[in-house]
């Protein structure tokens, strides 16, 4: 029997309630999935069958240079424009107010030409301080893992392998402090290039020149071994090299990118909750995807043991996941599970939910999704939304329409007393150092007259009231006239409506709420493994560390 | 600071109006409707940040701005019911170009609509968001009045006005050499034509 006729012929599972997945803290357990976007974009340069290659490396004996990484497709072909630079090490910063960086990128729509190159290489290496043009998709910089960069350069120069040891407490030889793609500094506009079907999930062109980093952190350091030890030197293995990825240090940035893409989001959340309850539906285990699940879960549990973080939130949390594996391991393989039971995967789910934290389930979504690719990988294709649709208020519709859109799809806002000082203690704004986005106190810093306006659940509150006073039956345009400080509010109200992902179900002007969990949700989709935080609103990450190179997918 | 001009993308654009106009004293949802309607008139070449520039002036100042006007006007015209009646343009609104985008939704919904003046039509505004400026186009309203466009332009006739035509027509004379008796008498046959 068809999947497709399993998943007929069974109980149709439910998706999770909102009011579940959409809390923060639940957000802030989030694992990356093969619904993650880099996971999307190697799968369908497998599929299709692009080739890879390295058309320019003009680098120096200092570690200064250029080069050129060639990615081409059945249609179109995308570079990455790399410029490698000398950083002293006191000039070393992840956070956006940096102005110098080891390495920045440019992805190139197309091949570059020799002018184009010299155009690239007069702007890229000063990133927001320079412009790129509709012929780039985006642009990025990435500073070396100083400690791992010089250890590998170092072993290699010496002809011998890093310590794997090495390579695993750090993961990466270099990581992304930012990667803007969307029109920014001059890129293509993302509406115009977003009809590509290689570009229609979200993040597919920074994901490309992400992966494409990836390969330029290893050239390099092989490049600086040949240097250092000439003749001596030697290429570093392949099966170590996999076990690096990409780095990638962000703070607060995206944060209210999550709050301010609602219809995106709830595109995500909902492809990640109709795949687990396709699986859930399943009739029976097949007995390929219960060793898949199995050999995902060991992996988990291997990748658990190596993730390390001095956080004191995140060692908590790891020490559930630890936890939390350790007991589904012991449940699937001591026969508390039967996969011969109907509807298997629904019954491991809900034995899941009963028992393992919000970590150990999120985890255990991911396991579940990943020997079902036959069964949820066509999801891919809806990760993306119009957020255009929406936009426009209708005026002519009666003020009881929004009041009855208020009570049917922001219930959960009552759980908050914005009268209470604790839940307003936070305010989101931008600093005017470097535009880099913050998070201030209330009731001790000054600047919240600018604050930005990601306080939903305060907004609508408020909406809510200004809307007492007013009778069912009078047009909302009158109420904007009167109000235009809602209008921001009414029109999310209406652009989510029928969008139950759309929203985090929390309060993120609460004391208590930690940035990290937001980052934590989108980074996963992203794809991102080794969740580190260095502080509540600031994190480290690692992308396609254990994924393949482009010279894999090319051999 | 750059001191060359800047070729921004549409979303950078619309993302810098948007702050641009919050900065200038519009609420966040208003800012937005700026951003928005910023990138629709760049997306058809129109001068987006020029304009942006001069009713921002004016903002800063509490002095009325298209956004707000437009905004207003898209509310309570785009999903109404009944004969659209022509509105009067205020004289004092800085930048119109910015109420473009806004007549742009109402046609959608409605059809056409077009801003008429003293000259005849200033500009129209198609449901496919075609844009067609006209003689009484100005960067300041003069007596302007926005309703239904009454027919589409035939673009194989052009309408003149009486006076316009009178006025080209003068200028046209101009290209005339004034009758004398000895041009007239040059003009024709030698002979009689009553032969």
């Amino acid at each position: 029997m068809s999947i497709a006729e399993q998943t007929a012929l069974a109980e149709q599972v439910a998706l999770r309630d909102p009011d579940v997945v959409m809390r923060l803290s639940r957000m802030g357990s989030a694992h990356p999935s093969r619904l993650s976007f880099l996971r999307v974009l190697l799968r369908r340069l497998v599929a299709e069958g692009w080739r890879f290659d390295r058309p320019l490396w003009e680098v120096d004996d200092r570690g200064v240079g250029r080069a050129v990484y060639r990615a081409k497709g059945p249609v179109r072909t995308y570079c990455l424009v790399a410029f490698a630079h000398d950083l002293p090490d006191d000039m070393r910063s992840d956070r956006v107010i940096a102005t110098a960086w080891d390495a920045t990128f440019a992805l190139v729509d197309g091949e570059p030409t020799a002018a184009d190159l010299e155009r690239l290489a007069a702007n890229v290496p000063y990133q927001e301080a320079g412009r790129i043009t509709a012929k780039e998709l985006c642009l990025s910089r990435a500073n070396r893992s100083v400690r791992l960069f010089s250890h590998v350069v170092d072993r290699l120069a010496q002809g011998h392998q890093p310590d794997t040891a090495e390579i695993d407490a750090v993961g990466y030889l270099m990581r992304t402090t930012a990667v803007y793609g969307s029109g920014k500094f001059g890129a293509a506009d993302r509406d115009d290039i977003a009809d590509r079907p290689e570009l229609k999930a979200p993040f597919q062109a920074e994901m490309l020149s992400v992966w494409l980093t990836r390969a330029f952190t290893v050239d390099i350091a092989e490049h600086m071994a040949r240097v250092k030890g000439t003749d001596r030197a030697v290429r570093l293995d392949p099966v170590l090299r996999r076990r690096l990825g990409v780095g990638n240090s962000t703070g607060l940035g995206m944060a209210p990118f999550v709050v301010r893409h609602p219809r995106l989001l709830n595109s995500w959340v909902t492809v990640r909750e109709e795949a687990l309850a396709r699986v859930r539906t399943l009739r029976s285990a097949d007995p390929l995807a219960v060793s898949g699940f199995l050999a995902a879960l060991a992996e988990a549990n291997a990748n658990a043991g190596l993730w390390h973080s001095d956080h004191p939130t995140q060692i908590d949390k790891l020490a559930r996941l630890r936890l939390d594996l350790s007991r589904l391991s012991a449940h699937v393989k001591g026969g508390g599970w039967e996969p011969a039971d109907p509807q298997p995967w629904n019954v491991l789910w809900i034995w899941g939910e009963n028992t393992l934290s919000n970590e150990g389930q999120e985890c255990l979504l991911s396991l579940m999704l990943e020997p079902h690719g036959a069964v949820v990988d066509d999801l891919a294709d809806a990760l993306h939304a119009d957020e255009s649709e929406g936009f426009g208020i209708d005026g002519s519709l009666p003020v009881g329409s929004l009041r009855d859109l208020l009570r049917r799809d922001y219930a959960w806002i009552k759980r908050f007393d914005f009268a209470d000082p604790v839940h307003v203690a936070r305010f989101w704004y931008v600093s005017e150092e470097k535009l880099e986005p913050r998070l201030g106190n209330r009731h001790s810093e000054a600047g919240q007259e600018r604050e930005q306006p990601l306080g939903i659940a305060r907004a609508v509150n408020d909406l809510a009231r200004a809307l007492e006073a007013w009778p069912d039956d009078s047009p909302l345009a009158s109420f904007l006239l009167r109000h235009p400080e809602h209008r921001h509010t009414v029109r999310r109200v209406f652009m989510v409506r029928g969008l139950p992902f759309a929203e985090i179900r929390d309060n993120v002007l609460d004391e208590g709420m930690l940035p990290i969990d937001i980052l934590r949700c989108k980074l996963a989709f992203f794809g991102a493994t080794r969740f580190d935080p260095r502080s509540d609103r600031w994190v480290r990450i690692s992308l396609f560390q254990g994924q393949p190179f482009p010279d894999d997918l090319s051999a | 600071m750059m001191d060359r001009p800047v070729d921004m993308a549409h979303s950078e654009l619309r993302s810098l109006v948007t702050k641009a106009a919050r900065g200038a004293g519009l609420p966040w949802g208003m800012a937005e409707e700026a951003g928005w309607a910023a990138e629709w008139l760049a997306r058809r070449s129109m001068p987006a940040g020029e304009w942006a520039a001069d009713w921002m002036a004016a903002a800063v100042e509490g002095r009325p701005d298209p956004v707000s006007y437009g905004t207003a006007l898209a509310d309570s015209l785009a999903h109404a019911t009944g004969v659209l009646t022509e509105l009067a343009v205020p004289d004092d609104l800085v930048a119109p170009g910015y109420v473009l985008p806004f007549l742009h939704s109402i046609a959608q919904h409605r059809g056409s609509v077009q801003i008429t003046g003293r000259s005849g039509l200033a500009v129209r505004v198609d449901a496919d968001g075609r844009v067609q400026f006209g003689p009484s186009w100005r960067e300041r309203p003069d007596n302007w009045r926005i309703g239904p466009a009454s027919r589409p332009p035939d673009p194989s006739r052009t309408r003149l006005s009486a006076s316009l035509l009178d006025c080209l027509e003068g200028l046209a004379l101009r290209t005339t050499v004034p009758p004398s008796d000895l041009s007239r008498a040059d003009a024709g046959s030698a002979k009689s034509d009553n032969d």
